[in-house]
């Protein structure tokens, strides 16, 4: 039973690696693998074909070569976000678990606060006053994202200061600097790169629901606006599924991939542990 | 007829660094009625035994060789018929009553927990039953004892709860992994006492595994004395005490604080290495050229089994 | 020499009203450089916190700790530093006392780089040390899931030599190991004592091991200690 949950993890592990390192390695070859400009007209309402592989919209762009490059701003929206928010997160978790008392009680107070802003609703309204724009996007996802993370690192933390090692560090008179960063920290990155992993996959779907509302960067191609052009110039009405389709298996490939993938990170945490807790080693 | 016979065990796990020969040609037989202890340093594979026995090894093991319990080749049988020998016919006792024992159910519904799985009674009778273990164990209130968690508990009162309920059944073989590991010097001599009591009670056999031999020493019949994975003395446990003659067993009980902690020099070997000749001869002070290049076999004297060139 | 002058502790818990439980009261002990003093008790009596106390790991409630004469919570920074270095403890769980995710030359090499031993010397330093505890230079690369509880202990013991103590405070180092590994530490560490002057509160609840390690022995009682064996 055991081994079958495992031959199964593994299998996910490939099958999300593989997708990762496909979107990835789109985004940042986008120039060579799309076959035209975003500027440049076709005849418009081309179902996919050999020339148009996803066919044209209703004004004549290659949807193709839309779609390739909306892999970036979706990926660079996801990772950074994700990078942001899981440092502030890692960060505020370790302070908090680690120094405890007073500085504990402000830390998880403001992140009680954050938690409780609902943050669609808050995106929305930022965006309809101030000009809407990937920087925006990703400050402001990154400063709601955070807090899930600082929960769970902080009762890592909590759990690990009390283990012996932290203890000797203390005793053989390491500074507090070191004992989180070299101590704990290196116990604790089999969490992190799991919850970095999710709150990509997160802040990806919520960049496309926003682009979606008409609130992304017009100046910029991503999936969710893919869609949300379609959806406004009457890609939905025409039955033009080659314009709306495509970006929305994107999206769901990606945060499927992030998935299996931390799935992976779970699975080799235990799995280092069993092996050191079973085999009796070397004596 | 022995209850169990061990053949030519050897185990094998493979790991990222190699592969690890815990348990190497390991022969041994436990008689109906009879302790037999198991002594060595830890790691050096007596807790392999016992999984072996209960097949409960990790994926990465290869079992060789045989263990008849009963007529039956343990390592042969299927799985369905593992799991009703387990815990009916061998019951196994581990090292962390803390571990061992699930924090959110009550002592009663645990120790009664073997007739509900084996014998298929209710709920009600299966606590009744825990009570009438938990007397046989000494416990002072066991109609109230039975309603506790095991937090509620010391580490000594949830181990005697565990032997309860490993003996509620009469299981024919009784495993006892280390089952004195982290408690006090003074609560070990009486769960050890009162694990052989109630072992007698049911007339069961038991293979104690333990690296303490003062435990060994007060209950067991035969002591076997392993080293790196193998077998290097085989002895009844006056004998063993008097007289120890594989140089690891006398250096062994010069360790012990009543001969005042005269240490063995030098380190166990690494499992993943093949040590030539005898395992035990860098450390051993008798050690000649021929330790060095030869396996010695187990010679047999009188009752007992060396593996020495010594008593060759 | 240490000493500790009406120390008390006590523990706080339980909310919204806190119980205190008072665990060492009015403890005065001198522990001198180059002796043993064995301390005794039951599990639960407060005998880790007094090694932490002595450490400087735990703050008492009341009472003075001196070293070398001076009071400790006194202590300027590089005094304090110095305290910090030469007075350490040996934990009760080798395998716990040593970071999991880190080799053994990581954790040895920390040691050196915060006494600012410069990195061509360090090689030195650590065959040195690890040949003072009886171990080859193989362990190095390895995690300490890896090693036993017995060489656990030793690289533990190893990281603290490094900081060349004059103290330290031995936490039931030996509660956790076989028999015939234990004979082997205590063997070890009664060499270093004879080789280098060190000063030990050997924590236990083992009267042998006590008594065969200690110069002076007390044991502690409902927060009690009474000195039994004067060395």
């Amino acid at each position: 039973m055991k081994d079958l949950i495992f031959q199964r993890k593994k299998y996910f592990t490939r099958i999300g690696g593989f997708l990762f390192i496909l979107f990835l390695l789109i985004a940042i070859f986008s120039h060579f693998i799309a076959p035209f400009q975003l500027r440049d007209r076709f005849d418009p309402f081309l179902p996919p074909g050999l020339k148009h592989l996803l066919g044209t919209n209703d004004i004549g762009n290659d949807l193709f070569t839309e779609f390739v490059y909306g892999s970036r701003t979706t990926l660079l929206v996801g990772l950074l976000t994700g990078a942001f928010a899981v440092s502030i997160g890692v960060l505020v978790g370790l302070f908090a678990g680690y120094h405890g008392g007073v500085i504990d009680e402000l830390l998880m107070g403001i992140t009680d606060v954050v938690l409780i802003i609902p943050r669609i609703p808050l995106i929305i309204v930022l965006s309809a006053f101030l000009r809407p724009s990937v920087g925006l996007m990703i400050l402001v996802m990154s400063i709601l994202w955070w807090t899930s993370t600082a929960r769970i690192i902080r009762s890592r933390t909590m759990q690990i200061r009390s283990m012996g090692f932290v203890e000797s560090a203390r005793c053989l008179g390491f500074s507090s600097w070191h004992i989180l960063f070299y101590e704990i920290l290196p116990n604790i990155v089999m969490i992190i790169i799991p919850e970095f992993l999710i709150t990509v996959a997160s802040a990806m779907i919520s960049e496309a629901s926003l682009s979606f509302l008409g609130l992304g960067d017009p100046t910029l191609k991503s999936w969710g606006m893919m869609i949300h052009h379609a959806f406004q110039r009457g890609g939905f009405l025409n039955g033009m599924w080659w314009w709306y389709i495509p970006p929305g298996i994107g999206i769901t490939l990606f945060v499927l991939s992030m998935v299996f993938l931390s799935f992976a990170f779970e699975e080799t945490e235990i799995g280092i542990g069993e092996e050191v807790a079973i085999v009796p080693f070397n004596r | 007829m022995s209850l169990l016979t061990v053949e030519r065990l050897n185990v094998v796990f493979t790991t990222y660094q190699g592969k690890v020969k815990a348990v190497k040609n390991v022969s041994m037989t436990i008689n109906y009625q009879e302790t037999l202890a198991l002594i060595g340093e830890t790691g050096c594979g007596k807790s392999v035994i016992a999984q072996s026995i209960l097949r409960l090894l990790p994926n990465n093991a290869q079992i060789n060789g045989s263990i008849i319990f009963q007529g039956r080749d343990l390592l042969l049988v299927d799985e369905k018929t593992m799991a009703s020998i387990r815990g009916k016919e061998i019951a196994i006792i581990f090292q962390n009553p803390s571990l061992a024992l699930n924090p959110v159910y009550s002592i009663g519904w645990q120790v009664g927990e073997p007739f509900r799985i084996h014998q298929g009674v209710d709920r009600n009778q299966s606590i009744q039953e825990s009570v009438r273990l938990l007397s046989y164990m000494k416990f002072d209130k066991p109609e109230s004892a039975v309603k506790m968690y095991p937090f509620e508990f010391s580490g000594g009162m949830n181990q005697r709860a565990l032997i309860a309920s490993a003996l509620a059944l009469h299981p024919n073989l009784i495993i006892a992994d280390e089952p004195t590991q982290g408690l006090d010097r003074t609560l070990i001599k009486q769960i050890i006492e009162q694990l052989d009591r109630a072992r007698k009670i049911h007339s069961s056999s038991m293979l104690l595994i333990t690296h303490d031999l003062t435990v060994a020493r007060s209950i067991s019949d035969w002591i076997m004395v392993m080293y790196a994975g193998e077998i290097v003395e085989q002895v009844p446990t006056l004998d063993f005490f008097q007289s120890p003659m594989h140089p690891y067993s006398q250096g062994l009980l010069r360790s012990l604080p009543e001969n005042g902690f005269h240490p063995i020099p030098g380190q166990s070997p690494s499992m993943i290495e093949n040590l030539s000749g005898c395992q035990f001869h860098p450390r051993c002070q008798w050690a000649r050229e021929q330790c060095r290049w030869e396996k010695p076999g187990l010679f047999p004297i009188n009752r007992r089994m060396v593996r020495c060139f010594l008593y060759d | 020499m240490i000493e500790l002058q009406n120390i008390f502790y006590e523990y706080s818990k339980g909310w919204p009203r806190k119980q205190h439980q008072i665990v060492l009261s009015d403890i005065s002990v001198k522990l001198c450089m180059g002796k043993t003093f064995g301390l005794m008790g039951h599990s639960g009596t407060g005998k880790t916190t007094l090694g932490k106390i002595v450490v400087g790991l735990i703050k008492p409630y009341l009472g003075k700790i001196s070293f070398h004469g001076k009071d400790i919570s006194q202590l300027a920074s590089p005094d304090w530093l110095f305290f910090r270095r030469k007075v350490q403890m040996l934990f009760q769980d080798p395998q716990g006392s040593l970071n999991p995710k880190k080799r053994i030359d990581a954790s040895l090499r920390d040691i050196l780089n915060i006494t600012k031993i410069p990195f061509n010397q360090q090689k030195q330093a650590i065959e040195d040390v690890l040949k003072t505890v009886g171990l080859s230079t193989d362990f190095l690369l390895r995690y300490p899931a890896q090693l036993s509880g017995g060489q656990n202990q030793r690289i533990s013991l190893a990281r603290i030599l490094l900081l060349k103590p004059e103290f330290i405070v031995l936490d039931e180092p030996t509660s956790a190991l076989d028999i015939s590994v234990q004979a082997q530490i205590l063997f070890l560490l009664r060499e270093l004592q004879k080789n280098h002057g060190l000063g030990y509160l050997f924590i236990s609840h083992d009267p042998e091991v006590i008594q065969y390690m200690s110069h002076s022995i007390g044991i502690l009682k409902d927060g009690n200690l009474d000195i039994i064996q004067e060395g």
